[in-house]
């Protein structure tokens, strides 16, 4: 082998030894050969080292180089071992050039490696790797890498080559396939790790290098195409599990001892995060190798140790140095983050970053996200005060969690059923972000803010047409819906306008009219729609069960739409999408669903407390979505301008989806304006909820504006329909100027503060568990309400302020109906004791609302009619707290009953119904087994009854020292517990099997859905 | 333009425009139920009835319950005493009542230490009526002051207004007391405004305590007025009051216990006003403090006779006395009714005070009534006296009222007389025609009417409104 180099002449040339690690090479291993035959470097000599014992190897080679050496390493395993194959024999080149057997050396590249390695005092030079094929193309200049021993190219993938990264420089890696190293190091360093089987050791032998105090440098003039197909080649695809371990083994190996204690547990947080979403995403592979990184390199600490004792002795460089040169954060978090950008593919995503239209995309959406981060900064710094639909969480994500399980509902008086899913999936949220309740409550809030503004900007993505994407978004964001619920407290409001866009989305992929229409068939894509709708309206309903009604203005408008426009050829897939759909739908709602089967449907849980009376919301608000407590004048209805123009100017799918989106929006406007007028027999949800639909219709024509811009304008010589462009600016400007003035309190005009320390709520714990009747408005009661009148809702919540559990009206309303009765009477000044009477409810205090939040944080209010207060100021047994804030009035009871009473035997004697408490109220009772929950323990006093203040419910029973006491129905409505002894009392709440069942086929469904919308979106990713 | 287009494009335009066109409108809204002042009592109103009460015996005003079911089911009612001051608690006395029976309770029993007694009473049905009766103080010659009755009040209001009263203590033994109570829970504050024909004067922050009841005497805050009218603005909480009124002198001696406006009404309806017999004096009082009131007293009397109205203007916070006897063009025309009318609709409160001439006999000669603000088709009249008499009025301007008149016997009704009432008229049906010993009248109509009652006998002289039993309704024709 020797022999080869070339000694006779020009000795003061350094000698250059290619090694070639061979394994079972292909077709073009010939062209390898005959690169390095054809190298302008004259002392250069080739051994081929055949790591797959390969016995016709040898021919092939000296075919090509007859003098070329061939070195059988087939005991060996993986480049790394058979490399160092070399520092068996007794060859001593100056330099050894590392090479794969799958690049082709441009002529010169040796000689220019070797050139720049002396003159910069280089230990590792390497060239610029092109693809093999497409040699125009960047493969690898080197890599970039983080203190996780994670590699990143610098190259984009697929980038071309325009000479950008042709300047020679120090970098902190560079690829193994074409490596010139000095040999004094290679063999100080004893080689790349023979550990480090495949992909990863050339980033431990640079980092070594590193270490010891040599220059790793990039020769771009140096080319060498390479072929890059490893898992082809072998067959395995072991990317992501040999990554992983040797990422770990390299920092194991390389890291200074005070680095590794930050290093490796910063490396099992990341390790612990990739593993959750794995798992979400049911990649169970991906858990099984992430996990087996770790067990892989605990089997082999011996081994890692004996490698960073060799180590030590030859670091020359300070570690905090090569630190310098990594990367700083995480590399790879960096690209999973990038990888959620789109679900384009990689080459696409790197023609579409060069693009114009990419650098106004990235503006606009940093903008928006600038928009609703400054103008919800008070939010963020401050909290979300407990008001209207925003309520608390209470103390912990378990208790959440635990009564969505439970299947009893304490609000009003008492049902049986899930209510809302919001509690668990919250309550597992911040569970997992460590108890964060704040945080969650934050993004319970802004999340479908964000959301909305996605599905805006995704809506339009079929057409092509960045901008029209961009205008969609922009349109969506000068929409005030988010911003008047927000100030609202509005959760309906906020859902809706985070799922309009995707529901509008499917139902015109359903509909498949152009630019929806799929060319493939005319069936294709009916499932996907129906799924993206089914997925779109079950997440939105957890929330916010109410969102369902936005289908009904979107189909409605888009069937006139079709009629009017001449097109009704999508209409049947568009019933198919909405079957599909409610298949999807159903398991994500399932317990909802049963809730509404076992009761035979009741719309109450969609009116949330609002009967269907006229309201004094005006027409020009209507259109304008000015619906919260800001007027927003009449500047916001120029907005209609340029949503003119592509009904008046766009030609083709332009005009017919104006058409659509305009159809939508006069249905949606329409629904909220007859829901003004009181026309229907019917409460509808909030009004931003029913707008929402023209919100997301607003955004689709202002996509199509702007797509009629880029398209239709442009063909036609100047004349009336360019005149309307500047106009459609001007007007958009001005409309969007009313939206933007909302920033200014940084919390959209929300109240400053809540009721948690102004409303004296006594301690549950000191007399009893007690209910509290609120009174308002039907979007000032805290978490809905249930109708009292035209005007007035009312709630009941359980032991003070109401929490996230108590959100929504229940479809089994219990007993409700006797609070509505009673206030009724008392209203029509019936009776002078509703003290007594809400007194058997459990009711201990009213409290009268006439404005959202308690003065000062809410100065504006809704009046609520002087009647209330007359009817409860006569009351004989309400006295009236004075003083506590004048955005309320507050009535105690003084004849009111624990929740959980002990009464003396027959203490119902001679009441048959709860009116009956009026003349004959209840005496004598002392409250016991104080709190919320489905399970509570206690001490009962001798002889005594046990009155339950809750709807009658046979799944409840009373326990008394091991043995179950007896039970009766009380005044109709309630129980009455009848133990024969005292003692030790636990009162338990048995939740029906089929309706924990349904609770469970409801998460299982979510954990289907998410994990395969996820697996679509980074799954294929490795 | 593409005939698809102009579809889309007049449909856009066509409901945006006739959308902004039809939202001009009015909103339709839920009717607004007219406000009234309430003074008479409606036994449908929840089936409390507070009671203002007067004195402890040998006060000035020594009070009773008559509880009376007119109804043809038993019924109970539980009577709760209100004292005055501080000491023991009252009790509480359930009393079961057979169908039309008249039970009397001693308010002193409930509350037996106390100088001013009231109750708070709750009856299971709506034919329960509540009223007070009073015996006045026992004079040098051993005769009562008086006596009166007056029914309490089904509200409890937050202002009130006492539109007549007299204070000439030293001349002419002349007081005026404020009875007022307090059945909550929270103690009420009282402002109280004066005027009289002496001036005007006001008293602030007047505390009734919780379940209380307070007499305030007006004779101490405005000294020798002849005509005294008191507005009460109840600042925190809300009460019930009663006027009383007290005279002892050689020509008169009198006792008159008048259930107080519960706030003012622009018109009022006076089933019941004299001319001759006796010497009624109609006063009325304009509560506002910025407004001037126009009203016209409307003369109603038998037969075809027509009379202008006696036309007044009450500046704000002022009071006019009209004395019918003063009113020579009425002349024999003896028994009349009025309607007082605010012509700009300016609320005002108007109370009748009635007094007989002075005779030999210890006949108690003073007697007031508020009238009422509202009709109703169906009344309750306990009667008093042989003496007496119902008086129906149609305060319609075009309906003709058919009024069938029974009384409770036996547990049901006997009919005694069904009368056409023409539009703006009135009948009378004499205690004598009701027949029985103080029956108890119903009177029921086919269209809202007004019902007074005038009781006179050798011992009473009064003055007062029947009670509602069917909901009230206002009348603007």
């Amino acid at each position: 082998m020797a022999d080869q180099l070339d000694t006779s002449s020009r000795d003061a040339t350094p000698s250059v030894l290619a090694v070639v690690v061979a394994h079972d090479p292909g077709d073009w291993f010939d062209e390898t050969l005959e690169s390095l035959a054809t190298q302008d470097y004259t002392r250069l000599a080739v051994v081929v080292i055949d790591s797959a014992g390969d016995p016709m190897l040898g021919a092939r080679v000296h075919a090509v180089l007859p003098k070329a050496s061939v070195l059988d390493a087939g005991d060996t395993e993986g480049f790394a071992a058979a490399a160092d194959a070399i520092l068996d024999t007794d060859v001593d080149p100056a330099y050894l050039l590392i090479c794969h057997d799958d690049i082709a050396l441009a002529p010169d590249a040796v000689r220019l490696l070797v050139v720049e390695s002396l003159r910069s005092n280089a230990g590792v030079t390497g060239p610029k790797l092109v693809d093999w094929d497409r040699p125009e193309q960047l493969q690898h200049v080197a890599y970039t890498v983080d203190r996780f021993g994670v590699a990143a190219d610098v190259v984009d993938v697929g980038e071309l080559d325009q000479e950008q990264f042709d300047a020679v420089r120090d970098v902190f890696a560079l690829p193994s396939a074409c490596l010139l190293v000095r040999t004094s190091l290679f063999r100080a360093l004893g080689g790349f790790d023979p550990g480090i089987t495949r992909r990863g050791e050339e980033i431990d032998f640079c980092w070594r290098a590193h270490l010891v105090g040599a220059r790793v440098m990039v020769v771009p003039d140096a080319r060498v195409r390479h072929k890059e197909r490893l898992v082809e080649r072998t067959g395995v695809d072991d990317i992501r599990r040999s990554r992983a371990r040797h990422q770990l083994r390299t920092v194991a190996v390389t890291g200074s001892r005070l680095s590794l204690l930050v290093t490796i547990p910063l490396m099992l947080v990341l390790a612990a995060g990739e593993a959750s979403v794995a798992l979400v995403t049911g990649r169970m592979t991906h858990v099984r190798d992430i996990v087996a990184a770790w067990t892989w390199n605990l089997r082999r600490l011996p081994e890692i140790r004996a490698r960073r004792r060799q180590l030590r002795p030859l670091v020359r460089a300070r570690h905090a140095d090569v630190r310098a040169m990594q990367e700083t954060g995480s590399v790879r978090i960096n690209a999973f983050v990038r990888g959620q950008i789109g679900r384009r593919d990689t080459r696409e995503r790197s023609s579409f970053a060069r693009t114009g239209t990419a650098r106004i995309s990235a503006v606009v959406v940093a903008v928006v996200g600038l928009f609703v981060l400054f103008g919800s900064r008070a939010l963020i710094t401050d909290g979300i005060p407990a008001v209207g639909d925003f309520l608390g969480f209470g103390d912990s994500s378990g208790a959440l969690v635990g009564e969505w399980w439970s299947g009893w509902r304490h609000r009003d008086l008492g049902s049986p059923g899930v209510g809302m899913s919001a509690p668990v999936v919250l309550g597992s949220l911040a569970w997992l972000l460590g108890g964060s309740l704040g945080f969650v409550r934050l993004l319970w809030v802004t999340a479908p803010i964000v959301a909305g503004l996605v599905g805006a900007w995704r809506m339009l993505s079929v057409t092509g047409s960045r901008r029209a994407q961009i205008g969609a978004l922009l349109a969506y964001t000068i929409v005030p819906l988010p911003w008047a619920a927000v100030a609202s407290a509005s959760i309906a409001g906020l859902y809706a306008y985070a799922v309009a866009p995707w529901l509008l989305a499917a139902l015109l992929h359903g509909q498949a009219a152009s630019p929806f229409r799929s060319t493939t068939g005319p069936w294709r894509g009916i499932w996907s729609a129906g799924a993206g709708l089914g997925l779109s309206l079950g997440t939105a309903a957890v929330f916010e069960p109410a969102v369902i009604v936005l289908l009904v203005p979107m189909v409605v408008g888009l069937l006139v739409a079709a009629l009017l426009t001449g097109r009704p050829d999508g209409t049947l897939r568009l019933l198919a999408v909405l079957v599909i759909g409610a298949g999807v739908v159903a398991p994500l709602v399932l317990p909802q669903l049963l809730d509404q089967v076992a009761v035979g449907f009741t719309w109450a849980p969609f009116a949330d407390g609002r009967s269907g009376a006229a309201s004094d919301l005006r027409l020009v608000d209507i259109v304008g979505f000015a619906v919260g407590p800001r007027s927003l004048g009449a500047l916001s209805l120029l907005l209609v301008v340029p949503l003119a123009l592509p009904l008046l100017v766009g030609r083709s799918w332009r005009f017919g989806l104006a058409a659509r989106g305009w159809m939508v929006a006069l249905v949606s406007w329409g629904v909220a304006w007859g829901m003004a007028w009181g026309v229907f027999p019917f409460g509808l949800p909030d009004p931003a909820l029913i707008l929402a639909p023209a919100g997301a219709a607003v955004a689709l024509i202002a996509g199509a504006a702007v797509s009629v811009a880029e398209h239709d304008m442009r063909r036609a010589g100047f004349g009336w329909r360019q005149a309307l462009l500047p106009l459609a600016l001007v007007a958009s400007f001005l409309a969007a100027l009313p939206t933007l003035s909302l920033m200014e309190s940084g919390r959209w005009g929300m109240p400053r503060g809540d009721f948690t320390r102004v409303v004296p709520f006594a301690d549950p714990d000191v007399d009893g568990s007690f209910r509290v009747l609120w009174i308002g408005a039907p979007a000032d009661v805290p978490g809905g309400g249930r109708v009292l009148n035209d005007s007035l809702a009312w709630s009941l919540t359980f032991d003070g302020l109401p929490i996230l559990t108590d959100r929504g009206v229940a479809a089994d309303e219990g007993a409700a109906a006797l609070v509505t009765d009673t206030m009724a009477s008392a209203l029509d000044g019936e009776t002078m004791r509703l003290g007594r009477t809400l007194g058997g409810l459990a009711i201990r205090y009213v409290v009268v609302l006439d404005r959202l939040a308690p003065a000062p944080f809410s100065a504006e209010g809704r009046a609520v009619p002087p009647s209330i207060s007359d009817a409860l100021g006569r009351q004989l047994d309400l006295r009236r707290l004075v003083g506590v804030n004048t955005a309320m009035d507050i009535y105690v009871n003084t004849e009111w009953t624990s929740v959980r009473a002990a009464a003396t035997e027959g203490f119902d004697d001679g009441r048959a119904t709860i009116a009956d408490l009026a003349r004959n109220p209840l005496t004598g009772t002392v409250g016991v087994l104080a709190g919320r929950g489905d399970r509570l323990t206690g001490l009962l006093p001798e002889g005594t009854e046990m009155y339950l203040a809750q709807t009658h419910d046979t799944r409840w029973r009373l326990v008394v020292d091991g043995e179950r006491t007896g039970r009766r129905r009380s005044l109709e409505w309630a129980t009455a517990f009848l133990p024969d002894r005292a003692g030790q009392a636990v009162l338990s709440y048995d939740t029906p099997l089929w309706r924990q069942g349904a609770m469970v086929i409801q998460l299982a469904g979510f954990a289907v859905a998410f994990s395969t919308v996820l697996r679509r979106r980074i799954g294929v990713r490795r | 333009m593409r005939p698809a287009r102009l579809l889309v494009v007049a449909v856009v335009v066509a409901a945006l425009v006739g959308g902004f066109v039809a939202d001009r409108r009015d909103r339709p809204s839920a009717d607004v139920p007219v406000e009234l002042a309430g003074s008479v009592p409606f036994t449908g109103g929840g089936g409390v009835w507070f009671c203002p009460g007067g004195s402890a015996p040998g006060g000035v005003a020594e009070v009773a319950l008559e509880l009376i079911n007119a109804g043809s089911e038993p019924a109970t009612a539980i009577v709760t005493g209100v004292r005055s001051g501080t000491g023991a608690e009252p009790r509480s006395v359930e009393e079961l009542l057979d169908a039309g029976e008249r039970r009397l309770v001693r308010l002193a029993d409930l509350v037996p230490d106390s100088a001013w007694l009231g109750a708070v009473v709750e009856v299971d049905s709506a034919d329960v009526v509540v009223e007070q009766t009073y015996v006045g103080e026992v004079n040098a010659e051993d005769a009562a002051r008086g006596s009166d009755r007056a029914p309490c009040h089904t509200r409890t209001a937050t202002t009130w207004l006492a539109a007549s009263g007299a204070t000439r203590k030293r001349e002419l033994g002349e007081e005026m007391m404020l009875l007022v109570l307090n059945p909550f829970l929270d103690d009420a504050v009282l402002d109280i405004r004066f005027d009289s024909d002496v001036g005007i004067d006001s008293r602030s922050g007047v505390v009734v305590p919780a379940r209380r009841v307070v007499a305030i005497d007006i004779t101490e805050e405005v000294t020798v007025a002849s005509r005294v009218s008191a507005i009460i603005d109840v600042v925190t909480g809300s009460v019930a009051v009663s006027r009383l009124q007290i005279v002892e002198n050689e020509q008169r001696h009198g006792l008159a216990v008048t259930p107080a406006s519960a706030d003012a009404a622009p018109i009022w309806y006076l089933p019941t006003v004299r001319r001759g017999t006796r010497d009624d004096v109609v006063t009325v009082v304009n509560p506002s403090t910025t407004e001037t009131a126009e009203v016209d007293l409307e003369i109603i009397a038998d037969g075809e006779l027509e009379f202008d109205p006696i036309q007044l203007t009450v500046r704000p916070g002022r009071g006019v006395a009209v004395a019918i006897a003063d009113e020579s063009r009425l002349e024999g025309v003896g028994v009349l009714s009025m309607v007082a009318r605010s012509l700009g609709g300016q609320p005002v409160a108007v109370m009748v005070e009635s007094e007989l001439p002075f005779g030999d006999g210890p006949v108690s000669n003073l007697s007031a009534m508020v009238g009422s603000d509202a009709a109703s088709t169906r009344w309750i009249a306990p009667a008093e006296s042989d003496d007496g008499s119902v008086v129906i009025f149609n305060p319609s301007s075009s309906t003709i009222a058919t009024a069938t008149v029974s009384v409770v016997v036996d547990g049901g009704l006997e009919q005694i007389a069904e009368v056409e009432i023409g539009a703006g008229h009135r009948s009378v049906i004499t205690a004598a025609e009701l027949g029985g010993d103080r029956p108890i009248a119903i009177i029921e109509s086919t269209s809202p009417v007004v019902v007074g009652r005038e009781f006179a006998d050798v011992s009473v002289h009064g003055l007062a409104m029947a009670i509602m039993a069917d909901p009230p309704t206002a009348l603007v024709d």
